[in-house]
């Protein structure tokens, strides 16, 4: 594995002339081409606009110009988002014959207005419905930290082109720990933020009520720089928080000093095994978190998301169930068919439940500015697992890996996660939760743990890398 | 009034006592859904798993005056 120079520098390199924004497009193409035939992240490698952004860039750093914050950062996007001149997929097989996008996502946009540059589309989990990138129409994504393994979803692809090194960021949703669990199978940092914080515009939606978007990326520090190019209202989207931009790269390096941080316990622990509650202890001892508290009813605050998620997701592609169901992925069409058959009394009261849980919740945050727990209840699972065995219960592998994170979701709570190595060398993502609006505090954390020694995102060379 | 919790659990029939391929066929019928008998095998085992997990809320007793959580602003 190797360290690569943080997108932070990278940009400097480029602002300084020391490598144009061109020769690092070229050298992320020149990677995808050679190696992700092994690890299949990417659906579609946009390697004109690739250029074309690259070339953008640089004549301005000719025109003796000011870059923006981002010249010369590589980036890709889960295949849900819009972008100009491709067919947004969403992992789905029902939308291939879609005409292309005619404009960029609001996200999509404002990156390619701060100077990156986009690589290309990625895969997922179709619709976004499951955790492991098991794609039975554009194929598995292989975790790069080792191939026999999954990356984790549904923002699988995502997090394996990042931990590959075939591009710097990526662009992802998580409805009830997309994000999350593919950073810590594949051992990125990755940021969740508050429900509502960044515009959806120009993505396909999942599950309206629950779906956020945010960025994967090597380091903190990246997410900083990324997620305040994200921030801001957004007009087009009415769900999207009128809320005025709040950076947190000025504070990223304040530390944890004064910080009141504690572990969940409970339901936390019952669903991580040794590895899991072994790399939160290895975090909190870092960050001088010695309490443990309890989040209470987690395990109804799962349930009722999971009801959440199949209710609104059922309804979404009925029409598509009734008249298309030989184009649904195999692996989630049924689920999606109960889902549009639930009470409408089960969804309101999954509702009602929401609220009443975020106003518990947030009682701890009276006595705790962050709280740990693990990201995914295990290592990554091997690649057609069906089952799965924490602390001796056996459980269904796909549904099971989002246990520790769906509750946190559920109520919109921002979430970094940090990437800790366990024994045997694989990664196990922390999960670093604030209390709405305070991203900030979570990536400080997340900063805190690299510079403590603890977490890291090295890239993973893979067969036929250049 | 409102500060009596009440849940709706008590309305509703055990996984024993339900009919589950009653509902589906009823279901799929209202919904113009199609289903192979292999298809709503299938359906029938996601809606017993849903079931089951909804009740962990189902039974849960809220006050009367907690709102679902929105996302809609005019």
């Amino acid at each position: 594995m190797t360290t690569a120079p943080d997108i932070a520098a990278s940009a400097s390199a480029v602002r300084s002339g020391d490598v144009s924004a061109r020769e690092r497009v070229e050298a992320a193409l020149a990677r995808i081409a050679s190696a992700d035939s092994t690890i299949n992240s990417f659906t579609a490698v946009t390697a004109q606009r690739a250029r074309a952004e690259a070339d953008a860039i640089d004549a301005i750093r000719r025109r003796g110009e000011p870059l923006p914050p981002l010249a010369g950062i590589t980036y890709s996007v889960k295949n849900l988002f819009d972008v100009a001149g491709l067919t947004t997929l969403a992992g789905a097989r029902l939308n291939a014959a879609n005409p292309p996008a005619l404009h960029d996502a609001t996200l999509v946009r404002r990156l390619r207005a701060a100077g990156a540059m986009l690589v290309g589309a990625v895969n997922m989990d179709a619709y976004a419905y499951g955790f492991t990138t098991e794609n039975t129409h554009y194929g598995t994504t292989r975790n790069p930290r080792d191939i026999a393994r999954v990356a984790g979803g549904s923002s699988g692809g995502s997090a394996a082109a990042v931990a590959a090194g075939f591009c710097d960021v990526s662009l992802c949703s998580d409805t009830n720990g997309s994000i999350r669990v593919p950073s810590s199978f594949c051992g990125t940092f990755g940021l969740k933020p508050t429900f509502s914080r960044l515009s959806r515009h120009g993505s396909i939606p999942f599950v309206p009520s629950l779906d956020h978007l945010g960025p994967i990326a090597r380091s903190a520090r990246e997410l900083a720089l990324v997620y305040d190019v994200l921030q801001g209202p957004d007009q087009a989207d009415p769900a999207c928080a009128q809320r005025a931009i709040q950076p947190t790269l000025p504070t990223l390096e304040q530390g944890t000093k004064g910080l009141r941080i504690a572990m969940l316990g409970g339901y936390f622990a019952q669903w991580a095994d040794a590895d899991a509650c072994a790399a939160v202890a290895r975090a909190a001892a870092a960050l001088g978190a010695g309490d443990v508290v309890e989040m209470h009813e987690t395990d109804r605050a799962r349930a009722a998301a999971f009801v959440i998620t199949a209710a609104e997701a059922g309804a979404r592609y009925l029409d598509d169930l009734r008249m298309r169901p030989e184009d649904f992925e195999p692996l989630s069409r049924e689920r999606l068919t109960a889902g549009a058959m639930l009470p409408a009394a089960w969804l309101v009261q999954a509702q009602r439940f929401r609220r009443w849980f975020a106003e518990e919740t947030a009682k701890l945050f009276q006595d705790y500015d962050l709280l740990l727990a693990p990201a995914t209840p295990c290592i990554a699972t091997t690649v057609g697992s069906t089952t799965m065995q924490i602390n001796g219960i056996t459980l269904p592998t796909r549904p099971s890996i989002g246990l520790l994170t769906q509750p946190i979701s559920f109520i919109g709570l921002p979430v970094a996660v940090a990437p800790l190595w366990t024994p045997g060398s694989l990664p196990l993502g922390v999960q670093i939760i604030a209390a709405p609006w305070r991203e900030d505090l979570c990536l400080r954390a997340a900063h805190a743990l690299e510079q403590a020694g603890i977490a890291s995102s090295p890239i993973t060379k893979v067969n036929g890398d250049v | 009034l409102f500060s009596v919790p009440y849940s709706i659990r008590n309305s509703e029939l055990t996984d024993d006592e339900m009919d589950w391929p009653g509902y589906v066929k009823a279901m799929a019928a209202l919904h113009r859904l199609s289903l192979d008998p292999s298809r709503e095998a299938e359906v029938i085992v996601q809606m017993r798993h849903i079931h089951t997990l909804a009740q962990r809320f189902l039974d849960f007793p809220l006050a009367a005056d907690v709102d679902p959580a929105p996302t809609f602003r005019p």
